[in-house]
């Protein structure tokens, strides 16, 4: 009786009403998922884990709290991200993507927005936290929290939260930027698909030689670009089928759990409630912005040379947000052109976004050591 | 024996609470907002070398899978045509 009446006395003294306002963005992160089904996989534990670590006198958190334990077992060194990314990358079908390579170039383009809004959060925000803050816009959550983590940003809470919601919101934050950047008359442009057939021996070199390239380039991003490329060279080798499906499934599945659950470990109040939050949450939805605008304006810029022109909605599938950015760009295709079928080039635009989110994580990191 | 645990649990209710007031103050000390405009430049170098290194690092993967591509067709080619000669000559 007595824990009870310290802890209700608790959410009545100084800053006590803080935890009530994270439990109601627990609350609204859980309804988000639920009802809205954004992103359920993590905005679920997400929110829950928020109410959880913003009770009064919490035992899930602290020196014996297990959520802290799981914490620094698997978030704090970066362990829980990789090894979803060894799941990630068993889903990936890299086909669409290896009969036309030179797709990956709108993958490249849509990480602009990266970079740009790392330029502008380095005006309010020290260089580690601007370059986690920018990373955002990498749309990936895996990269988002490596790096957020090995560049020890105070502030992975609200960048964890902007990175999953955003990515959740694509639907709605990609179509009217394309519409703002690209003429009626383009978005019609027809791309016909003519399906190369991709050797397995292809299928197979393709992430050895993507995990040899990057890691030379940029070494910090061995762990990330490796593990992804792991996880697709275990569904591509065609030995380890059961490997495959439980990286697919039973890997990822439990991982994210875990991730959802013990990133809410930097959801407290006192971490959270702080002015920079919204401004992140701001440049957050600046990054994805602008990955958008890279991609259409580089495909706008190539149809100036191209005599079979691209779409240039398809650069805006660079986006990192795999599948939904691919199927977003279709959908706004055919409506303008009921017998425009874009999608075996936005989704291959799609994955050699989640290839170049990667290599630019890695690559932020280099260039900031 | 309950007046002890009582205290005992108020004093270490307590304590914690001190603690998180303690390790909150010193979180968000480095956790404001600040105007720093002489970071700007400096980073757009950043922003330059991160894009042309994005974009070359996807080019070379674009060629390299173009090669692996072309030398994996020739050599099913080869393997088409000898396995064709040898059905011949049976």
């Amino acid at each position: 009786m007595e824990i009870l009446y310290e802890s209700f006395l608790a959410l009545f003294q100084g800053d006590g009403w803080k935890y009530v306002v994270m439990w109601a963005i627990g609350g609204i992160l859980i309804f988000l998922a639920i009802k809205k089904d954004m992103e359920p996989t993590l905005l679920l534990p997400l929110g829950f884990g928020t109410i959880m670590v913003n009770l009064p006198f919490s035992g899930a958190i602290g020196e014996e709290g297990p959520l802290t334990t799981l914490f620094d077992a698997g978030i704090a060194n970066e362990l829980f991200p990789l090894i979803l990314f060894i799941g990630i990358g068993a889903m990936i079908d890299f086909g669409p993507l290896l009969s036309n390579p030179k797709l990956m170039i709108f993958g490249a383009a849509a990480q602009f927005g990266i970079f740009f809004t790392f330029c502008l959060a380095s005006l309010f925000f020290e260089t580690n936290d601007a370059a986690s803050i920018g990373i955002i816009g990498a749309a990936d959550g895996p990269t988002a929290i490596f790096v957020a983590n090995e560049l020890g940003s105070n502030f992975r809470g609200p960048i964890m939260v902007a990175a999953y919601s955003y990515m959740a919101l694509v639907p709605i934050i990609q179509p009217p930027v394309i519409k703002l950047l690209t003429t009626k008359k383009e978005r019609m442009i027809r791309m016909p698909y003519k399906a190369n057939n991709v050797s397995k021996s292809t299928k197979i070199l393709f992430p050895i030689i993507i995990t040899i390239i990057a890691g030379m380039v940029a070494p910090t991003s061995i762990a990330l670009v490796g593990f992804l490329m792991f996880g697709n060279l275990i569904r591509e080798c065609g030995v380890l089928d059961s490997l495959s499906e439980t990286a697919q499934k039973v890997l990822a599945n439990l991982v994210t759990i875990f991730l959802g659950l013990t990133i809410a470990v930097r959801m407290n109040a006192e971490e959270f409630l702080q002015p920079a939050t919204l401004l992140i949450l701001g440049l957050g939805l600046f990054a994805f912005i602008f990955d958008t605008v890279g991609g259409v304006l580089v495909a706008k810029f190539l149809n100036l040379f191209l005599k079979e022109k691209i779409n240039p909605m398809i650069g805006a599938a660079g986006i990192s947000a795999f599948p939904m950015s691919g199927r977003v760009v279709h959908k706004m295709g055919l409506k303008e052109d009921p017998q425009n079928f874009l999608l075996m080039h936005s989704i291959g635009v799609n994955v050699s976004g989640q290839i170049a989110s990667v290599i630019a994580g890695g690559l932020i990191l280099s260039l900031l050591a | 024996m309950f007046n002890i645990f009582r205290g005992l649990t108020a004093a270490a209710a307590e304590s914690e609470i001190a603690e998180t007031v303690a390790n909150a103050a010193e979180e968000a000390a480095d956790m404001s907002i600040k105007w720093k405009p002489d970071d700007f430049l400096p980073s757009l170098e950043i922003m330059g070398k991160g894009m042309l290194c994005i974009f070359i690092v996807i080019g070379v993967i674009i060629a390299s899978v173009y090669l692996v591509t072309a030398v994996s067709k020739r050599l099913s080619e080869r393997k088409e045509a000898k396995n064709n000669s040898e059905n011949e000559n049976q």
